[in-house]
């Protein structure tokens, strides 16, 4: 009985009930959207510093990172480590990578320069530095080392395919240094990175530096969400060694994706704000406009239990009108953005200083789906108690007089 | 049997200047089977005399049994459900529920009531063919005119098998030929069904029919005259 009259009293006023299901839909679509943009761009940002670059979690000698990767702290026994990370079978892929701190000095300027000695066949499993190539190419090194530079490192230095760099460091045990020429310029949604950081084959700088050495082991797991327990057990096999993950590695990555999530909580509460707001005005209209109707049927006989459950319901149908509409609207932005992305190019230097692509694509969690209806439909009914306390006030007496 | 009876009922409206005795202690007894009109001049208290003795309002003073139940006893929750069961009404303005039906509004307080499809059946087109509207269940109350919403909400009343019905008004809106047939089925159901009718009016067509008129003045009894 309540769900016949609710459902009647819902197609009522057309006009005024799609306005909560647009509401609902729109909320919904927003909250959705918002959070697919969110996910999107921590994925991306996952997918370019942990994926493409630091790897899930490091192994490094004790004090490298902290004597801000200096050479001279190489990790001890390569292979042990290497054996540990053999036998590991939840890791999907290793690299070893050498690393050279120091001062690049061209023709005409100077730079600070942390060069990385990689191996381009083991790197493609964990990193994609070829496909962030702009110009050029790492071809190995013949005479000299070939050095894959940041455009942005380029642009300071002016260099250009085929200029010399002579780089310099490794102070504690006498300077070394060695001379490379510029192969190629790469371009990584980092311009921190590209302002720094210098490719160049292990094999070449060991040849050039005599040494042999290993800084850093980047590890991809195969399962990301197996991260934290997977390394405490590496920490636990090589004591001797630093063995850290990605966040520990570079907390103000994952504290920005913190705040992010603070802030996406903000958004979400301002946007179920503007919801519920939309919803009490409604309801509370349509109560308001029925007083005489409500008044009547308490005098009849109809209890206050079972008119607010009827408002209550009528909120319940417009929402559940509401969110597959949401629901839809969601699945064709995410399939259009999806496909071609939001462009941000518009703050591409802001955005880029923090590491961040200027074309986000969004992606949507199931689970959040689900988070999102489930708030969609508390906030509905938690925004129905006030138009539903109005009811509860109502007199029959005075509201039968209001005809 | 009385249906109802009222003691030295008061009420009393209150801001912050003035107190307005609306009803200053009614004694009536209504006996079942009556078809009393209580009039009066507007301001007279007939209506807020009908809201106390239908649980609608709470008397300032005095006593109101239904029955033989002191609605005073009751809590707002247990006098709507108390109505339900014991009252029927009928309002000025028809206030007859848009979205439902002639038939759905008739079967309604019987749903509030939990009785079977069947029961509410035969009920809603036994009262149809009452109030002379059978074949027009299927229509809604904006398809029907003043004097058959009316007549929908008569039996809207009945269809609870209440102790009386109270209607207030209830030819207010209506033309002579409206008002005259629902008095002609009001009439009816009270002589033939013996159901007793309570009407606050100040419509003469409407005194004219009654058995007993109560004058009210005041919120002051004046007269109570039964009309043989």
């Amino acid at each position: 009985m309540i769900a016949k009259i609710g459902w009647k009293n819902v197609w009522r006023n057309k006009g005024r009930s799609l306005i909560v299901i647009m509401s609902v839909a729109i909320g919904m679509w927003a909250g959705l959207f918002f959070g697919g943009f969110q996910w999107g761009s921590f994925v991306q940002k996952l997918d370019d510093i942990v994926n493409r670059e630091l790897g899930h979690a490091q192994i490094h000698a004790k004090s490298f990172v902290d004597e801000e990767y200096d050479y001279n702290f190489p990790i001890n026994n390569p292979a042990h480590v290497r054996a540990v990370l053999d036998a590991d079978t939840s890791i999907k892929a290793y690299v070893e990578r050498s690393v050279f701190s120091g001062m690049a000095s061209s023709a005409r300027d100077q730079s600070l320069v942390l060069v990385y000695g990689i191996d381009t066949a083991q790197e493609r499993a964990i990193s994609s530095i070829s496909s962030m190539i702009v110009e050029g190419s790492m071809p190995k090194g013949k005479r000299s080392p070939s050095l894959l530079v940041g455009k942005a490192m380029a642009e300071n230095m002016n260099l250009k395919i085929g200029s010399k760099l002579i780089i310099k460091g490794g102070l504690l045990h006498g300077v070394k240094s060695f001379v490379g020429k510029v192969r190629g310029f790469y371009e990584s949604p980092n311009k921190l990175k590209d302002k720094l950081v210098v490719f160049v084959h292990r094999s070449d700088l060991d040849k050039k530096l005599n040494d042999n050495y290993v800084h850093e082991y980047a590890i991809i797991f195969n399962d990301f969400d197996s991260l934290e327990s997977r390394t405490a057990l590496l920490k636990k096999q090589l004591p001797n060694e630093e063995v850290v993950t990605w966040g520990e590695l570079m907390p103000e990555i994952k504290d920005g994706m913190k705040i992010a999530d603070v802030v996406m909580s903000i958004v979400m509460l301002i946007i179920w704000f503007a919801l519920s707001l939309g919803i009490i005005n409604t309801m509370l209209m349509s109560v308001l406009e029925r007083t005489n109707e409500l008044g009547m049927l308490m005098a009849i006989g109809m209890s206050r239990y079972k008119i607010v459950s009827m408002i209550f319901f009528e909120t319940s149908v417009l929402t559940m009108i509401g969110v597959p509409v949401g629901l839809l609207l969601t699945m064709l932005s995410m399939d259009y953005y999806g496909e071609v992305g939001i462009d941000l190019s518009v703050a591409d230097a802001a955005i880029s200083e923090f590491g961040y692509e200027s074309i986000i694509y969004p992606k949507i969690k199931s689970s959040f789906y689900f988070q999102v209806i489930y708030q969609v439909v508390i906030v509905s009914l938690i925004s129905t108690v006030f138009p539903a306390m109005r009811v509860l006030k109502l007199r029959p007496v005075e509201a039968i007089r209001k005809s | 049997m009385n249906v109802v009876e009222t003691q030295n009922l008061e009420k009393i409206f209150k801001d912050a200047t003035l107190e307005v005795h609306a009803v200053d202690g009614v004694s009536l007894k209504i006996a079942e089977g009556e078809f009393t009109a209580i009039v009066g001049p507007s301001g007279s208290g007939k209506t807020t005399l009908l809201n106390m003795i239908g649980g609608l309002d709470i008397p300032t003073a005095g006593l109101v049994q239904v029955g033989g139940e002191e609605l005073t006893k009751y809590s707002k929750n247990e006098l709507i459900d108390f109505r339900l069961q014991n009252i029927g009404f009928v309002f000025q303005s028809y206030n007859l529920i848009p979205v439902l039906t002639a038939f759905e509004n008739i079967e309604f307080v019987m749903l509030l009531q939990g009785r079977s499809v069947k029961e509410r059946k035969e009920r809603v087109n036994e009262l149809l063919s009452a109030v002379g509207l059978e074949g027009r269940g299927g229509n809604r109350p904006s398809e029907l005119s003043g004097g058959q919403q009316q007549r929908i909400a008569v039996a809207r009343a009945l269809a609870s098998k209440p102790k009386f019905i109270i209607a207030d008004e209830p030819t207010a809106n209506l033309d002579s030929k409206s008002a005259a047939t629902l008095l002609d089925i009001m009439q009816k159901l009270n002589e033939k069904e013996g159901i007793t009718f309570l009407f606050s009016t100040h419509d003469q067509r409407v005194i004219d029919r009654a058995r007993r008129v109560v004058t009210l003045t005041d919120g002051v009894i004046t007269e109570d005259k039964t009309i043989d």
